[in-house]
């Protein structure tokens, strides 16, 4: 088709047309292409904007509130942003990370303290947290002792401390009665959560949060900074801590809130800035310049939160607000509220990450650095690649027919639902995962070797921890897409609406994607073009949050791999 | 120095002597490594057992043989022939799941194969290097949004949409007449589920095409060619194996699609013609959408509408893994040998 074109073209007798035609062709094809590559894009984004003014409804302020959020919010940002671009180009990643850290800091704080209290229990933490430390003190204690025990003695007196720590002397059921169980000897762990005098919410979260977190930071610092410094910086910690705590108990919060919001954004906020200043290649103008960005955000937020409080301006009337978050869904529109799904995908992804990281890692690795070449291997390479594309609904239904029918599980419970998505997401985890690894130098396994170390002290000294970057970008991906599957928990039986808080990893609980698929089918305009809109955008940020964080590492890690 | 091998933990003594590979340690560690990679396996035949019981169960043939009594069997010639899916008068006929499947694989490819073999073209041959670094995650993120937001899209904004498009221009254009869209239908299923599998053909084809050696482009340019003869007439033949490929594995994910299907598409089982246009303004069913229904209705029963849910699956399965299969083999063996 094209010579007969270019035939047609060259009959003329000027030679300049046929160079005309062959041009139109050429940019009409180039702008189809343009067309094509964006066409998806493009729509996507429009219909992001359609539900996020559904559930933002940024149309509904006072007049006046539009220039207020002009002046505190907006302009603040677009300058600084400007000075970035314009005069200081290295210190806009500087802002950026040291605005998103203790925003991320944040959300995973949110989580913690959602999982700690309202479905664990603070006690129950704290007796678990304790036990877990008991255990391992003794244990690093044996190890100074006996330095020269063999290596299945050390796993024989590990499995026993962790053993009686959290699990005790088992329960036993006593046949042919109706007392089902009889416990020979609590575990540490139930000892403590069974003592008369358990601390209460904040003190329980002092001990196994901030403190720990301080004991990090004082051995983090004690690396490069004088004793006296590092140990001050942990006492910062603790002091912050509590002072956020009292902070927020004055302000009609409480105390463990206020714990925690400082644990999770000031904490990161400081040791980013301590690592930019450690580092050699950042210009202490660059810094100064990136705290720019946190200060004007925050500021700019506080300062319109204040205004818009004395001077009683309304915000806009969005369906995502701080009471969406925290209530249970209703039949009622104003009400209703996304918290259960929110903990219930939570809950859901801590099963799905503890199951998929080793597992996949472990899979990986076996595969790269121990396979041998021989049919099992080709099996197994194989294998995983067409497990990555079974429909994901398949995998619901090899969770109904093994987990539920087969070993009885608990319909819909969530330890069912975390790990049908960890048998869906593993195949992914593992690929990347693989990527990664063979993406290390050979140079670098066999410096290794040739020093005398083993394969397993090569892996995990050489080749895993210079190929985590790649496997955390991977996984992370894979968990982003775990997050939005619903299928395969509809297949098991999931409750697509759940009224509150799951009490445990048996439970059954909701996640967002079901809740939004149950609240889709309402016809009412209010949930269609209101409830639904919010939740969808909960689901969207949340994923993007992930995929975001997964791209930054990969850029970090490029950009070393590169130097 | 100890003769024994000492711990490595925190001692470099003890990394440097233990030489040995096969401690105790290191085959423990090999063992964890092993099972983790061979639950792959494990998972593959838990998979194929676990749909082939259960569907055992439920067809006549086998399911005599596993106890099951025989009103409570639907024979096989029947599931794969029916018409008819209506499981109170004893009516399993998958063919209206499967006509529906199908239309929502025609629509979705009329949107993915065009613009995903374009956005490939683009990303392959015109784009320079920094517009590819900013479109390449931009179209990841087509693939990454949960299906139910898709689902949600095309119940909530798309059908709307088109509905005042297509009546406007009903109202306009006189001697046409558009039939009136359902509020569940399957075009604008089809469209989201096109939209989402776009960046699955263009980014298996655009690796096709970047594999297509420089000296044919160069060889083409010398021969007086356009950049729209070497894109036509050379990258895409030559890369064709890899296209193939992308366009099987794209339509095995359309069909393997749910959420956004039993959003959009509607929750009742109905006959469609792929074919027929007209067809996609009405509701339909797809063979995922028919598994979420009878999943999400009486889960609890042993009957044949439970057993029918691992039918279909089964179905499912071996069909994506057939696509799946072929495009590994045109992908291995079609695949043009540059040196």
């Amino acid at each position: 088709m094209m010579s007969i074109d270019t035939d047609t073209d060259t009959a003329n007798p000027a030679e300049t047309s046929f160079e005309r035609v062959s041009r139109r062709k050429g940019q009409l094809f180039r702008w189809l292409l343009l067309i094509a590559s964006f066409a998806g894009i493009v729509s996507l984004g429009v219909l992001l904007v359609y539900v996020f003014i559904d559930a933002l409804q940024p149309l509904t302020a006072d007049a006046i509130w539009y220039p207020v959020f002009l002046l505190t919010v907006v302009a603040p940002i677009a300058g600084v942003g400007l000075f970035y671009w314009r005069w200081a180009p290295s210190a806009g990643s500087i802002g950026v990370t040291l605005l998103g850290l203790p925003v991320l800091g944040l959300m995973a704080t949110g989580a913690t303290f959602v999982i700690v209290t309202d479905v664990l229990g603070s006690t129950t933490w704290f007796g678990f947290v304790v036990a877990l430390g008991v255990a391992t003190g003794l244990f690093a204690g044996f190890g100074r002792v006996r330095p020269d025990a063999s290596f299945e003695t050390r796993f024989v007196v590990g499995l026993f401390l962790y053993w009686f720590a959290l699990i005790g002397l088992p329960s036993v059921p006593i046949p042919f009665t109706n007392l089902a169980t009889v416990e020979f000897l609590p575990s540490l762990m139930g000892a403590i959560t069974s003592l008369p005098v358990v601390p209460t919410r904040w003190a329980a979260l002092f001990w196994t949060l901030v403190v720990p977190v301080g004991a990090g930071v004082t051995s983090y610092l004690a690396g490069h900074r004088p004793r006296r410094t590092a140990l001050g910086a942990g006492v910062i910690v603790l002091g912050a801590a509590l002072a956020g705590g009292l902070l927020a108990a004055q302000v009609g919060s409480s105390l463990a809130v206020g714990e925690l919001v400082v644990l999770g954004t000031v904490v990161p906020f400081g040791l980013m800035i301590e690592r930019y200043r450690v580092a050699e290649t950042v210009d202490r103008r660059d810094l100064r310049a990136g705290l720019a960005l946190p200060v004007a955000v925050i500021g700019g937020l506080v300062l319109n939160a204040v205004l818009s409080g004395v001077l009683g301006i309304a915000g806009p009337a969005s369906w995502l607000d701080w009471q969406y978050l925290t209530n249970a869904p209703s039949r009622f529109a104003e009400q209703a509220g996304i918290y259960p799904a929110l903990v219930g995908s939570i809950m859901i992804m801590i099963i799905v990450v503890l199951l998929t990281f080793p597992i996949g890692v472990g899979a990986a690795v076996y595969l790269e650095e121990y396979a041998p070449e021989n049919r099992t291997s080709r099996l197994i390479r194989i294998n995983i690649s067409n497990l990555a594309g079974v429909p994901s609904v398949v995998y619901g239904l090899l969770g109904l027919g093994l987990f539920i029918r087969l070993l009885d599980m608990g319909l819909g419970s969530i330890l069912v639902a975390g790990m049908t998505l960890s048998l869906l997401i593993l195949p992914i985890v593992i690929i990347s995962s693989r990527e990664a690894i063979r993406a290390v130098p050979d140079s670098m396994r066999q410096a290794s070797y040739g020093m005398g170390a083993t394969r397993w002290q090569t892996v995990r000294r050489v080749v895993l921890p210079e190929a985590m970057p790649g496997i955390l970008t991977g996984t992370i991906l894979a968990l982003a897409r775990a997050v939005g599957e619903a299928a395969p928990l509809l297949m098991i039986g999931t409750a697509t609406t759940a009224f509150s808080v799951p009490g445990s990893f048996t439970d059954t609980a909701s996640a967002m994607p079901l809740q939004i698929y149950a609240w889709s089918e309402l016809p009412s305009e209010s949930f269609q073009h209101g409830v639904v809109a919010a939740g969808v955008v909960v689901l969207i940020v949340v994923m993007l949050t992930m995929n975001s964080v997964a791209i930054v590492l990969r850029n970090r890690y490029q950009t070393r791999g590169e130097s | 120095m100890s003769t024994e091998p000492t711990d490595a933990d925190g001692m470099e003594p003890g990394f440097l002597t233990e030489t040995a590979g096969n401690t105790t340690r290191e085959r423990l560690v090999r063992a964890f490594f092993f099972v983790c990679a061979f639950l792959s396996v494990v998972t593959t035949f838990a998979i194929v057992f676990t749909l082939a019981f259960e569907a055992a169960k439920f067809f006549g043939v086998t399911g005599q043989l596993l106890g099951v009594s025989a009103e409570k069997t639907v024979a096989a010639v029947e599931f794969y022939t029916g018409f008819e899916w209506i499981p109170s008068r004893q009516l399993f006929g998958v063919l209206e799941f499967v006509s529906a499947t199908l239309a929502i694989v025609v629509g979705s490819s009329i949107i993915a194969l065009p613009f995903g073999l374009g956005t490939a073209i683009y990303l392959s041959e015109y784009a320079n290097p920094r517009m590819r670094t900013y479109l390449k995650p931009a179209l990841e993120v087509l693939a990454g949004i949960p299906t139910v937001v898709y689902g949600y899209f095309a119940l909530v904004y798309i059908t709307p949409a088109l509905d005042g498009f297509f009546s406007a221009v009903s109202r306009t254009v006189p001697l046409l007449t558009i039939p009136d869209l359902g509020a569940f239908n399957l075009l604008s299923a089809s469209i989201v589920v096109g939209i989402m599998i776009i960046p699955m053909v263009s980014s298996i084809s655009e690796d096709a095409m970047s594999a297509v050696p420089d000296d044919l482009r160069q060889a083409g340019y010398g021969m007086g060619a356009t950049k729209f003869d070497v894109s036509i007439g050379v990258v895409i033949p030559a890369a064709i194996s890899g296209i193939f490929s992308s366009f099987i594995l794209a339509l095995s994910r359309a069909i393997g699609e749910t959420m956004a299907v039993t959003i959009a598409a509607g929750q009742q089982p109905n006959l469609v013609n792929p074919l027929n246009p007209a067809d996609y303004f009405d509701a339909a069913m797809p063979m995922t959408a028919g598994m979420v229904q009878i999943a999400t209705g009486d889960i609890a029963g042993q009957g044949a509408e439970y057993q029918s849910l691992f039918a279909i699956g089964l179905t499912l399965f071996v069909i994506t893994l057939a696509m799946n299969l072929i495009s590994d083999v045109i992908t291995e063996r079609y695949r043009e040998q540059y040196e």
